[in-house]
């Protein structure tokens, strides 16, 4: 079995291409960063790994480091490098360092669709010579060429073509050749990426000189001395002037192998999009058509006919069961337990459908990137990086993919300060629980909804200022990410993107949500003596009431609350099936007010996430020490703002 | 004669790259990126508030922000 | 008789359900924790999503 990789530069269709060679449905979106961990299938019983996006073989942030150290320390049979066909100069710069590694390489110019219409054409037998690999054409989106491409991958594994490495200036190479002679490159293992490992000598790369044995000390005075005789003859550091050779090898490669019509111009969405008028308030509005959309208008439609299918449904099969002589503990399982639980979830699909569509529709369309671009000057006030704005937006949908998205952010005190503001923003596993206390306790009062995303956005806010003020080593870091050509979204991708979202939400219904029902039925039918008895002296309210009186002070300190906030860890439309087995949707007034109702969606709001997206947080975070920091922050913001909640209507009714 | 850095390129104004004066990392990354030396880059657009500023260099786009583009020496 | 034969079928219908969701999370997370990697043929492995140690020693 052969192992491939598949490397390229972010957002140059590695996942697409790994999806259509695999058959699978990996996440692709239209931003730099959308795969973050690298995944494996299977191509006719070879290994193929889709790793994230690298521009070079140095790397900045986390997920870069991964595909750096894969590459080299696993060294896979062939690397297939995936280039954005329309940014050729640019992709070249990283065949350059690939064709160092000795390893097999395969050029896949992908985007062939677009090249007609942006008028670039491109000699692929004259790419292939310059560059001693071979050259496949496809397009990964619409499927053309992947035949051929499997068939050059079969072909490349057996003849395992060389790839030619770049030639620098006679200057420069004059040292190379001079360090490859030297010992100590012999005594290295891997003897065949010699040439390579003389170059990041020169570039003095920290990360190869940690790998490698001391340098004897003859030999590091030779390369001081070479790396001031480089220095001094390009006024420019050593690893400047390599990068700079490279770009100029690129650039050789790419003049003479692609002819670049002048490109009409066409009218592009971008100058509404970016506009420094109008695109911050177009921003706000298309996130409010999201939310209106699907919230609203489609879930408004759907979710009293829904409850009462199930409503009626629950009531058909209990009289059923009654006159058929069932048994009252089972039929109350099926009926109160599952029916009631389940159902109470299974009501939130059609919005939450149309919400994951319109969130994938944003992602592949390219808008992402421009969401971090124009948020970048407000978002750097909360000492947040623009990229910061992509796992917000992406958390309206679930937490935990918006969790990984932030490893693109290079600096690491922004990346952890992302990781703890995203779960303020409410998943779209939480909506049901609002749903279900805006429709009891503020039928027809549509501006509280979108008030609840508002308290989201200034517990991040408010964070983010704190944040700012403990700090006191305030570092300026970069921001530097590509903006990715507007593309119309594949109804491909969009299609199984939010299939594999919604599909998980029902998934979640039929098992954590099923099993939580029966369990919570069980528990709040039976005493510890396993009698029969009411739910007030039930296991359940007695485990409930040990930490109820915690919650005195919002407003909810009864016990049902507590289980439900207790059985929300699990997966936060627990919350909903809990309080219709203990309570019942329809009998939600005789426990909450107004007042506490809103408080306890502000606790549910800003305190800690699921436990899935908990344990996304604690891989982002890297120690327990920060998770628990960032949990107890999130759960004592909350407990406050509850608090301050409560107050604040009951002062005002 | 006056030095000239990327950040006082107003939008639709083109400059080459003369040189870059940052920190190690950043000078790289901007390097990787594309940013060498006699390349031609043109300023396309501002963000709302003035900064990033969007820079199409290469034949794409990225953005990045004043205070890097200031470390961006034109000729 | 009609009375077991429904309690019969309701409690297997209960059986049956909670039975099937066990199974669904054992498997899930399964296949989160990558003990599934590289098994099934032409499926990526759902596991490395959130694993990046993932498949380090299988090879
Ligand atoms: N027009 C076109 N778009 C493509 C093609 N392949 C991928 N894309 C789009 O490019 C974007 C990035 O794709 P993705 O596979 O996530 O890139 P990755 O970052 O390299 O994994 C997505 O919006 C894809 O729909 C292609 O062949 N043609
Ligand atoms: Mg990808």
């Amino acid at each position: 079995m052969h192992t491939i990789a598949l490397i390229g530069n972010p957002n140059s269709g590695k996942t697409t291409l790994f999806n259509a060679l695999t058959g699978t449905s990996a996440y692709v979106g239209n931003w730099p960063g959308v795969t973050v961990e690298k995944k494996e299938g299977m191509l006719n019983s070879h290994k193929i790994l889709d790793l994230p996006g690298i521009y070079s073989l140095s790397p900045y942030s986390p997920e870069e480091q991964l595909s750096r150290r894969y590459i080299l320390d696993e060294q896979p049979d062939l690397i297939i490098d995936v280039i954005d066909a329309t940014n050729l100069e640019r992709s070249l710069y990283l065949v350059t360092q690939l064709a160092e590694l000795g390893c097999p390489l395969l050029l896949v110019l992908n985007m062939a669709d677009l090249l007609e219409k942006e008028g670039i054409t491109i000699d692929t037998k004259r790419l292939s010579q310059m560059t001693g690999s071979p050259v496949v054409i496809v397009s990964a989106s619409k499927g053309t060429g992947i035949n051929a491409l499997k068939e050059t991958i079969e072909q490349s594994l057996e003849e395992k073509y060389v790839a030619l490495c770049p030639l620098f200036s006679n200057f420069v190479e004059r040292y190379i050749s001079h360090i490859i002679e030297d010992d100590y490159l012999h005594a290295i293992p891997q003897g065949r990426q010699m040439r390579w490992a003389a170059i990041k000598l020169i570039e003095e790369d920290e990360l190869f000189l940690s790998s490698m044995p001391p340098l004897p000390d003859a030999f590091n005075t030779y390369l001081t001395k070479s790396r001031a005789e480089l220095a001094d003859h390009y006024d420019d550091d050593p690893e400047a002037i390599i990068i700079d050779q490279r770009y100029k090898v690129a650039e050789h490669i790419a003049k003479d192998c692609q002819i670049r019509k002048q490109k009409v111009k066409s009218f592009n969405f971008d100058s509404i999009a970016t506009n420094r008028i109008a695109a911050i308030p177009l921003f706000i509005l298309i996130m409010g058509a999201v939310f209106y959309l699907s919230i609203g208008l489609v879930g408004g439609y759907t979710t009293p006919i829904l409850e009462n299918l199930f409503g009626y449904l629950g009531g058909q099969v209990l009289t059923l069961s009654d006159t058929l002589g069932v048994h009252p503990l089972l039929s109350g399982i099926l009926v109160d337990g599952i029916i009631a639980g389940v159902g109470a979830v299974l009501t939130f699909v059609p919005q939450l459908f149309i919400l994951f569509l319109l969130l994938s529709i944003l992602e592949d369309c390219g808008y992402m990137a421009r969401i971090a671009f124009i948020m970048d000057r407000m978002m750097r006030t909360l000492g947040l990086s623009g990229k910061s704005i992509i796992p917000l937006v992406i958390g309206t949908g679930c937490s935990v993919p918006a969790i990984m998205s932030s490893r693109t952010i290079e600096h690491q005190k922004q990346r952890e300060l992302t990781v703890i503001v995203t779960p303020f923003i409410p998943c779209g596993a939480k909506m049901p629980v609002f749903a279900l206390m805006l429709t009891y306790f503020f039928p027809g009062q549509w501006y509280i909804a979108p008030l609840i995303y508002l308290l989201g956005i200034v517990a991040v806010i408010v964070t983010g200022l704190l944040a700012q003020a403990i700090d006191k080593h305030k570092e300026t870091n970069a921001f530097i990410l590509e903006l990715p050509r507007y593309q119309l979204p594949t109804v491909k991708n969009v299609w199984l993107q939010t299939k594999e979202r919604t599909l998980g939400f029902i998934i979640k219904a039929g098992t954590i949500i099923l099993l939580s029902s029966v369990i919570i039925y069980l528990l709040s039918s039976y005493s510890f003596t396993l009698q029969t008895v009411d739910a007030e002296r039930s296991m359940l309210a007695i485990m409930g009431r040990i930490i109820a009186p915690l919650f005195i002070p919002l407003g909810f300190g009864f016990w049902q609350a507590s289980v439900a906030l207790l059985t929300g860890i699990a997966a936060k439309e627990t919350i909903v099936s809990t309080l219709s087995v203990t309570i019942g949707t329809t009998n939600l007034g005789s426990f909450f007010d107004p007042a506490s109702a809103l408080s306890f969606m502000t606790f549910i709001l800003l305190s800690s996430p699921c436990i899935a997206a908990i344990s996304a947080m604690f891989k982002e975070l890297g120690s327990m020490r920060k998770l628990l920091y960032a949990l107890l922050w999130q759960t004592g913001f909350a407990y406050v703002s509850a608090l301050l909640v409560r107050y604040i209507v009951l002062l005002l009714i | 004669m006056m030095q000239m850095t990327m950040d006082e390129l107003t939008v639709g104004q083109r400059g080459a790259i003369k040189a870059i004066h940052a920190p190690k990392q950043l000078k790289r990354r901007l390097m990787d990126m594309g940013f060498t030396k006699g390349v031609d880059i043109e300023v396309v657009k501002l963000a709302p508030m003035g900064d990033p500023i969007e820079v199409s260099v290469r034949g794409y786009h990225l953005c990045l922000r004043r205070a890097e583009a200031r470390k961006i020496e034109l000729s | 008789m009609t009375t077991i034969l429904a309690n019969v079928v309701v409690a297997a219908l209960i059986i049956f359900l909670v039975a099937y969701a066990i199974k669904t999370l054992v498997k899930q997370s399964k296949e989160d924790s990558c003990s599934s990697c590289s098994t099934k043929k032409g499926n990526a492995c759902k596991g490395c999503q959130y694993a990046d140690h993932c498949n380090k020693t299988i090879h």
